[in-house]
């Protein structure tokens, strides 16, 4: 039933967004014309599927965050996971091997998801070992590391800009969102996002039993170690496919988990497809409100979700604050 | 029959020697009171027999099979551990949440069977009618009553509990202990830690008491609770007196 309702969500919002575009043409064209077929089908329907795989990827990716921090307001962007796929992916761009194959990029970004979460993780459990990360102590790391990141990018970035190709490459990545993505980007967030969603669907039950806290959680069985490197692994391999594309895109991660959870209550499983399924929705409204706002001129998709985010995540700050 | 015991025992956090050499035994079918002063090592050894803490020496032997080298799911088969509640982060309901307490038996998949033992245990500690309640709902107290359910809930011969009274009131308390007091009589073994001596000397078969990692006094409550012992590990003047009725209680002085 709440898996039916998402379904219709996400067709209702791929026609939508299939309806709109900058040649003239809707889906009412497609049987009778020759070009709006090709237009449908070849430019539009691609960059859509890029663009929900991606909304589908950061979502699993912060359903996974939040479980494994225990908190509700842990989130890709928040920890600095997306931070850390741009910092190499800009590391990739500088270095050249970004354009060496397609899986270059994705494999930088992958790399930099993983490490800045495995360093994330042992900031905020210095010292608490059994009790749950405080929000305080999870947020300044998020923050110290996003700023450390950021950083980095900005750095490789001033560095790259002597070599004007380079540089626009690396600049229009970076800028993030949907634009020009087409056909040939599919396989690029496909296959991890395919993989890292198999990894989490086998880590929710554990996540589970995590809830109940480390300890008890070891009590029952549940091998902590394994399933804390399963879950970097599978965090970055969703954060790393969808940044490798599109860049950073804030707030996804947090937001999706958060209102998915309010409908289908806090256990992983159900909590995994149907955010998965959400945030490929809620990724393909925010592109099309990218994409018409200022139309015939597009915004970047990650200006839609902050403008979302930031006021959502505040929003849950002053809930979590008052007694 | 000795349910668990831990010999010689000696943990080291860091530096500092948290246990040293201790030795106690736990008969099956009885409930122990695990007492001490702030800082003696009851949660580190509480820890430790529950193979959560690994030991720098010695061992704890569950029927003669050593803690440390029993498969987690073994372990997780044998005994159940109650930590002091934290705040949930997710709006479990209780159901959910007492069922979980049965994870290594269906791993993700609670089936009839575990439903039924979670609503039994539910019932047992007096909230039957709490299960399509969220735990981010509750109050300190219910939630510490869910906490021992869901360990209930895992249907272990052996349950460890650290601190179970301390968010209860005055009659959830001693309904807890009257609970785990029934459940010895059926056969299963009960630790517990517990900062009220009034209670323990009342309500438990056996006493350890710990003094800086050390077991200082271990017996019935009469032997091991002695004004000469509690003012050895507390430094506090204790009295025993007996009510018209002929029970003993405890009371104490600052020295």
């Amino acid at each position: 039933m709440r898996f039916g309702l998402a379904l219709l969500a996400l067709l209702a919002a791929l026609l939508a967004a299939l309806q709109v575009g900058a040649a003239d043409y809707g889906l009412q064209d497609v049987l009778k014309d020759e070009t709006a077929r090709t237009v449908m089908l070849e430019i539009r329907l691609p960059r859509l599927i890029v663009a929900a795989l991606a909304g589908a990827a950061l979502s699993a990716a912060g359903v996974l965050s939040q479980g494994l921090f225990r908190n509700p307001l842990a989130s890709p962007s928040i920890l600095g996971t997306e931070a850390g796929a741009s910092l190499a992916a800009a590391f990739a761009f500088h270095a050249g091997l970004a354009f060496a194959a397609w899986w270059t990029l994705p494999l930088a970004a992958f790399g930099g998801a993983l490490a800045s979460t495995a360093v994330l993780f042992a900031l905020a459990r210095r010292g608490e070992r059994n009790r749950p990360t405080p929000l305080a102590t999870l947020l300044l790391a998020g923050f110290a590391l996003n700023a450390l990141l950021g950083a980095g990018t900005s750095l490789l970035l001033s560095l790259l800009l002597e070599d004007f190709q380079r540089s626009s490459a690396a600049l229009h990545w970076l800028l993030g969102g949907f634009a020009g993505k087409g056909a040939e980007h599919i396989p690029t967030i496909a296959l991890p996002a395919v993989l890292g969603f198999a990894l989490a669907v086998r880590l929710a039950p554990r996540l589970d039993a995590l809830s109940l806290g480390e300890d008890v959680a070891q009590s029952l069985a549940v091998d902590l170690a394994s399933m804390r490197r399963a879950t970097f692994g599978a965090v970055a391999l969703l954060v790393g496919g969808a940044a490798a594309v599109s860049g950073a895109v804030p707030f996804v991660g947090l937001v999706v988990p958060h209102l998915t959870r309010s409908m289908a209550g806090p256990r992983h499983g159900t909590l995994l497809v149907l955010s998965t399924v959400n945030g490929a929705t809620l990724m393909l409204l925010c592109d099309l409100v990218a994409r018409t706002i200022r139309s015939p001129r597009e915004l970047e998709v990650g200006v839609i979700t902050a403008l979302l985010g930031a006021p959502f995540f505040l929003a849950l700050l002053l809930r979590k604050d008052r007694p | 029959m000795i349910a668990i015991q831990a010999s010689d025992l000696v943990v080291r956090l860091g530096a500092r020697a948290v246990l040293e050499r201790v030795d106690a035994s736990f008969a099956r079918g009885t409930v122990t009171a695990l007492v001490g002063p702030n800082g003696a090592g009851k949660t580190t050894f509480l820890r430790t027999l529950a193979g959560l803490t690994r030991a720098s020496a010695g061992s704890v032997e569950i029927e003669g099979s050593n803690v440390a080298t029993m498969t987690a799911q073994a372990r997780a088969l044998r005994l159940a551990w109650v930590p002091t509640p934290e705040p949930p982060p997710f709006p479990y309901t209780v159901l959910e949440t007492v069922k979980l307490g049965r994870f290594a038996r269906h791993e993700g998949r609670p089936r009839a069977a575990d439903e039924e033992a979670a609503l039994r245990s539910l019932a047992a500690v007096g909230l039957p009618t709490f299960a399509s309640r969220l735990v981010t709902e509750l109050s300190g107290g219910e939630l510490a009553r869910v906490a021992v359910a869901r360990g209930l809930a895992a249907e272990t011969d052996l349950v460890l509990l650290d601190e179970p009274t301390a968010s209860l009131d005055v009659a959830a308390a001693l309904r807890l202990l009257i609970l785990l007091r029934q459940l010895a009589a059926a056969g299963r073994t009960i630790v517990l830690s517990l900062h009220d001596l009034s209670v323990a000397y009342r309500y438990a078969d056996h006493v350890v008491m710990l003094g800086a990692g050390r077991v200082v006094a271990a017996g019935p409550p009469r032997d091991a609770l002695t004004p000469a012992s509690l003012r050895a590990a507390f430094g506090v003047s204790a009295q025993i007196a007996r009510t018209a009725d002929g029970r003993e209680a405890l009371f104490f002085d600052p020295e």
